[in-house]
């Protein structure tokens, strides 16, 4: 068995893969410039998103960096690029409601993220009418770093997802001992495949030493079993100065497809616990307090849930703020409804799972109206969520409506 | 021996019977079964299927039926023959290895016994002796002490009266309304209260007070919500409510109602459209139980999942606050106050203020009072005076002084024992009402056997008829001039009470019991199916009912107008529920069909469509079961138990009707007899569902397919053929004779007390036939009745 096509192959979750391939395909097309010429128009990379609404393909910027910060209830965070010398120091974010977040080649939350993780991600102008959730820079700090408007993030993910999904492997040329004042460990590699958007290009020197773990035959090995010529993936951190340290190396496919189940099996748990989320497209009221709603799945979930939720024609349904934070009791609270309709569309836009329903419910939620967040339960036992995630009195929705820089 | 004696073949009464058999003329065309017929066809069943083991040679199973004698008066052989209709209908009898009869001859004989046994069962209720105790009903209790004392008494309060059991919806039959001792204490518990509430030590100033909101504040109510306030005292209050109502985007206005948070129930109501910056005043005045109440935008409250109430608005808002700008701020689990376009999802209700005045007491209330309660001053003799003036008006009759003199005894005892003065009296008070002469209608006397009531045996009959409660001094006063036996006195009389507002009691609680109107609501339509149910629409519902039989009595129509007609009486929930355009007024207002005769007449009132279904699904054998009841008075035979019931579709079945699942159920012969006469009475109502609402389409829950067209045609057993619900009426409003005798059965019922028998309906027959020639018009029908001999016989 080729050991670069197992490698790359076993991150590929079908929805994930679909609207990301196409946002990488069109990406690798302007990597041409390198450079952003912030000053050229662009209205398709400066596309502002809409509630509502999804993207089109190649909106936004890449950018990368270590995650240094997180808010997870309101799906918030800050990147740090290397040592960060000139001001402003990070990257912040908001998740955008259909904004995905990968790790191990699995979808997952920004709580799964272990801080200092090298993370590449695609980040969009901020959704129209949530300006202010991301402090904006002041204009100073935007000139010296236009690229900080970008503050929603469409996707986030580590090293090993970002590269194995775009067909990316490195290839092990050996390790050699650094110089400079601060001499290392370094883990010659070059890569394998496509050149790829905001990734590595060219040959590569990582920092390795005795806290990087090393993975083969879905057991910790040592370093002793890295050998020239193995096709690995790497997840990485910063490292001092300007290079980037390896946290983890999987040697063998196995390896990796173990973390990535593991991931799989965490996300799971989350998203059954709160549900899966969606848009609004359209509501009609009737005069009693109840009335039909028509939905639109987020994409960046795992297959199952879709299917778990296909199996359920009484499904329920709350409503949630863009940060898909829901209101206390959200499972409690979630309005039975009856499923009128299951549209599966082929084609669908980045950030959509191409699943719409039209579900009828007795009782339409103050958020139940276009361009606004639901969550839907599949058949999934109840869980009462932690009190700090809940959304409950209107200092709780003051203190969520932005990030609280730490 | 025969079991079937000749002589009975010949008595005006099995001949009555034999033609009751039958439901309509029509039908009695066809089937023609005389009672030479069903004597013989009856023998000559038992004699082929039945004797060969069981007559004097073999009895099977100990039971012998050639001597079984047709004396069905008797409880013990009434039974039996109920066992010998049972095994015969339930084809367990003749058993399989015997020849087995042919449907038909078993329907024949089963319907037989049946009825005989039920004409037994009433003959035994209407047994009658010298003296006859018909106790009040609660609701008559109630009305007959507002009407003594001009005290409200809550007799649906907690720990006060039960609710009375009904012959066929009616809750007055003496027979039914027995008197157990736990009665008696809750007697002796509510004549306490009672005389407290109208003789109190010290009156309490009645209340006049303004409870509101907050200041510069509105309580937002959403539907099925409510705004608290408490009635400390029964009585009667002006209650004054200052608030907005604001319709849904689609036009629905609210309903404020006055809702009673234990009895569940609304007071009064008002359809409420006033701009929130226009907000008005509506006033009530009525009589009202203490307790705690709600100023509630009226709908049904939906449980929430989780076994709590979903969480419909129902917040303090500021004043200046605009309904347009709550949106978006209260999500989840917070139900929409606007929509989209900033338009009310739901009828708003948005309330200031109440006032509370009351209990009031009017000069009326405060006369009848008057002259009871002796002052401490007074000798023993003005004691007695005050006693026997009340004792009078509380047993409805002249009183003789040895009756009182106990009552006296009880106050000088009371004293003695240490009692004030107004204690002492109150006690004798009381126990004046707790005597079994108040606490009942007494008719005839021990000593004596009557034919006819007295006078003022009539006066109350006639006072309880009409307005359920005591009879009036008028009322006395031609009772003791004895000018009631005379048809010009009753006469006058009859048109005096029927124009006085009390008669307003008669009309509301007679077509409710006529018409069984007490199921509507009882099994409370499922809300995934019927979410547009409300309780705003149930009471709607039956207020149509008992409005439409008012202006029926008002104008004096026709009895065929009950069936048949162009109009009928609604509200603006009514319109919505129908499909028609809004009513420019607040209220119920009459309102004529332009189209064919869809709704026209009580039969496709949704009340009496919706009382027979199950809470999911419509019931047409019900249905048919109620027309034969309540409109030709004619109680079909009861389904044998442990008969299977309809299966629902499921899986990949096609969709399937009722309808046609009864057919295929009553194809089996055990069944088909029965079906046959009641299925065509409901089945022509096909085209309303559970509620009531008209449809073309049957909705199936399950299977597969589009949901299947409904059929509403039929065929009589005469033959006659129907092809919808309106077609079924005329043929039915075309026999306005049979109408009135039926309606005349119950009225009768529900005047007299008791179930009719046989005996009583020749008399029926002859007073329906007197306003033949004026097409059996309803006050004519209910005069002509008053002023019969049956009207008179004890």
């Amino acid at each position: 068995m080729n050991q670069k096509t197992t490698l790359v192959t076993g991150f590929m979750p079908p929805r994930f893969g679909l609207s990301l391939l196409f946002f990488a395909s069109t990406a690798i097309v302007a990597l041409a410039s390198e450079v952003i010429d912030f000053e050229k128009a662009d209205p398709v990379r400066d596309h502002i998103p809409v509630p509502g609404g999804f993207p089109p393909p190649g909106a936004g910027i890449h950018y990368s960096g270590d995650l240094i910060t997180i808010d997870p209830m309101n799906r918030r965070g800050g990147l740090r690029k290397g040592n960060a010398t000139t001001d402003p120091r990070r990257h912040y974010f908001a998740m955008l409601p259909y904004g995905m977040v990968y790790y191990h080649g699995a979808p997952a939350d920004l709580r799964d993220i272990p801080l200092g993780t090298h993370m590449h991600g695609r980040f969009l102008l901020a959704l129209k009418g949530e300006e202010q959730t991301i402090p904006p820079l002041t204009e100073a700090q935007l000139k010296r770093y236009p690229a900080g408007r970008y503050n929603h993030a469409f996707v986030l993910e580590d090293d090993a997802t970002f590269y194995s999904r775009q067909g990316r492997a490195w290839k092990i040329l050996g390790t050699e001992q650094g110089g400079g004042p601060a001499p290392r460990l370094k883990l010659s590699v070059e890569p394998v495949g496509p050149e790829i958007e905001g990734g590595i290009n060219k040959p590569a020197l990582f920092d390795i030493d005795e806290s990087t773990r090393i993975w083969k035959n879905r057991q910790l090995v040592d370093m002793k079993a890295i050998e020239p010529g193995q096709l690995v993936q790497v997840n990485l951190t910063w490292g001092p100065f300007e290079s980037l340290a390896t946290t983890d190396i999987w040697l063998d496919e196995e390896s990796l497809a173990g973390f990535q189940e593991i991931q799989r099996q965490r996300h799971l748990r989350l998203i059954r616990s709160r549900f899966l989320p969606g848009w609004v497209d359209a509501v009609k009221n009737n005069d009693t307090g109840g009335g039909e709603i028509t939905v639109t799945l987020f994409s960046g979930m795992d297959a199952l849930l879709y299917k778990e939720l296909k199996q359920t024609p009484n499904l329920r349904v709350c409503d949630a703020e863009f940060s898909l934070r829901t209101w206390a009791y959200h499972a409690e609270y979630a309005i039975p409804s009856e499923r009128l309709a299951w549209k599966e569309t082929e084609d669908p836009p980045p950030g959509s799972s191409g699943i719409q329903l039209q579900l009828k419910v007795p009782q339409m939620l103050d958020g139940f109206r276009p361009g606004r967040v639901v969550r839907l339960k599949g058949p999934w036992t109840y869980v009462l969520l932690p009190f700090d995630e809940w959304l409950v009195t209107p200092e709780d929705f003051e203190k969520a409506s932005r990030l609280i820089l730490p | 021996m025969n079991p079937l004696p000749a002589n009975r073949r010949s008595s005006p009464t099995f001949r009555i019977v034999s033609a009751l058999l039958t439901l309509l003329p029509w039908w009695a065309a066809s089937t023609a079964l005389g009672q030479e017929t069903l004597n013989s066809s009856t023998r000559e069943f038992f004699e082929t299927y039945c004797f060969r083991c069981h007559d004097e040679n073999k009895q099977k199973g100990q039971f012998r039926l050639d001597t079984l004698e047709p004396d069905f008066a008797n409880p013990l052989i009434a039974e039996k023959w109920s066992e010998v209709a049972f095994r015969i209908k339930s084809a367990e009898m003749p058993p399989p290895e015997e020849t087995q009869p042919s449907v038909q001859e078993m329907g024949q004989t089963v319907e037989w016994i049946t009825q005989m046994v039920r004409e037994g069962a009433a003959a035994r209720m209407a047994q009658r002796g010298q003296l006859e105790h018909y106790r009040l009903s609660r609701a008559e209790y109630a009305h007959t002490i507002y009407d003594l004392l001009g005290v409200v008494f809550d007799v649906e309060a907690p720990g006060t009266f039960n609710e009375d059991p009904r012959w066929h919806g009616i809750d007055r039959v003496g027979a039914l309304l027995s008197l157990a001792p736990s009665h008696i204490h809750r007697y002796l518990e509510a004549a306490d209260a009672i005389v407290e509430l109208a003789f109190p030590d010290q009156a309490k100033a009645p209340r006049n007070e303004r409870k509101i909101v907050g200041e510069g504040k509105r309580q937002l109510l959403q539907l099925g919500e409510g705004w608290g306030f408490h009635l400390d005292q029964p009585g009667r209050y002006r209650l004054s409510v200052r608030a907005s109502g604001l319709a849904a985007f689609t036009g629905r206005a609210p309903h404020l109602s006055i809702w009673h948070n234990y009895h569940k129930r609304s007071f009064d109501g008002f359809d409420l459209l006033a701009g929130e910056k226009d907000p008005t005043t509506i006033v009530f005045e009525g009589l009202y139980p203490s307790g705690s109440y709600s100023i509630r935008n009226h709908a049904r409250t939906i449980k929430h999942a989780n076994g709590g109430l979903s969480l419909y608005r129902n917040e303090t808002i500021d004043a200046t606050q605009s309904i347009a700008s709550l949106t978006g701020k209260h999500r989840s689990p917070w139900t929409k106050v606007v929509d989209e376009n900033g338009q009310p999802t739901m009828p708003l209700l948005l309330v200031d203020w109440i006032e509370i005045e009351g209990p009031l007491l009017t000069d009326s209330d405060q006369a009848k009072r008057e002259g009871i309660f002796p002052k401490e001053s007074d000798n023993p003799t003005g004691h007695i005076a005050g006693l026997k003036r009340f004792a009078e008006r509380a047993w409805r009759r002249p009183v003789l002084e040895s009756e009182i003199e106990p009552y006296a005894g009880l106050v000088k005892s009371e004293r003695e024992a240490g009692e004030s003065f107004r204690s002492a009296v109150r006690s004798a008070l009381a126990s004046i009402l707790v005597s079994r002469r108040f606490l009942n209608l007494e008719e005839g006397s021990p000593t004596e056997n009557r034919p006819q009531v007295t006078e003022f045996e009539l006066a109350n009959r006639l006072s309880y008829f009409l307005w359920s409660s005591m009879p009036d001094s008028a009322l006395f006063d031609a009772a003791k001039r004895g000018v009631l036996k005379t048809k010009g006195g009753l006469e006058l009389e009859f048109e005096r009470m029927v124009a006085d507002p009390k008669i307003n009691r008669f009309l509301e609680s007679f077509p409710k019991q006529w018409l069984q109107l007490h199921r509507v609501g009882m099994f409370q339509p499922d809300p995934k199916l019927y979410p547009d149910y409300d309780p705003w629409l149930e009471e709607s519902m039956v207020e149509e009912t008992t409005r439409y039989f008012g202006e029926l009595f008002r104008k004096d129509l026709p009895i065929a107008e009950s069936i048949d007609s162009d109009w009928t009486i609604l509200n603006a929930r009514l319109a919505l529920h129908y499909n028609l355009p809004l009513p420019k007024e607040a209220g119920f207002s009459k309102f004529h069909w332009s189209k064919p005769r869809e709704r026209g007449g009580l039969l496709t009132h949704a009340s009496i469509l919706s009382l027979t279904s199950d809470g999911t699904r419509h019931r047409p054998v019900h249905r048919g079961a109620w027309v034969s009841e309540a409109i030709l008075a004619r109680t079909p035979t009861p389904p044998p138990p442990n008969v299977d019931p309809l299966e629902p579709t499921v899986g990949k079945q096609p969709k399937t009707t009722i309808r046609s699942k009864l057919e295929a159920h009553a194809t089996d012969p055990n069944c088909v007899s029965c079906h046959a006469k009641i299925d065509p009475l409901g089945l022509a109502f096909e085209n309303f569902d559970a509620i009531g609402r008209w449809r073309d389409h049957e909705r199936v829950i399950g299977g597969e397919g589009e949901n299947p067209p409904v059929d509403a045609s039929g065929r009589l057993p005469n033959g006659l053929t129907f092809a919808s619900a309106a077609e079924f009426k005329r043929l039915l409003a075309d026999e306005d004779d049979h109408l009135a005798e039926a309606f005349l059965e119950h009225l009768a019922t529900y005047a007299l007390r008791r179930v009719l028998t046989i005996d009583d309906k020749a008399q029926l027959k002859e007073i329906a036939q007197s306003e033949n020639s004026g097409g059996f018009r309803m006050k004519r029908l209910i005069r002509s009745f008053v002023l019969s001999d049956l009207f008179k016989q004890r």
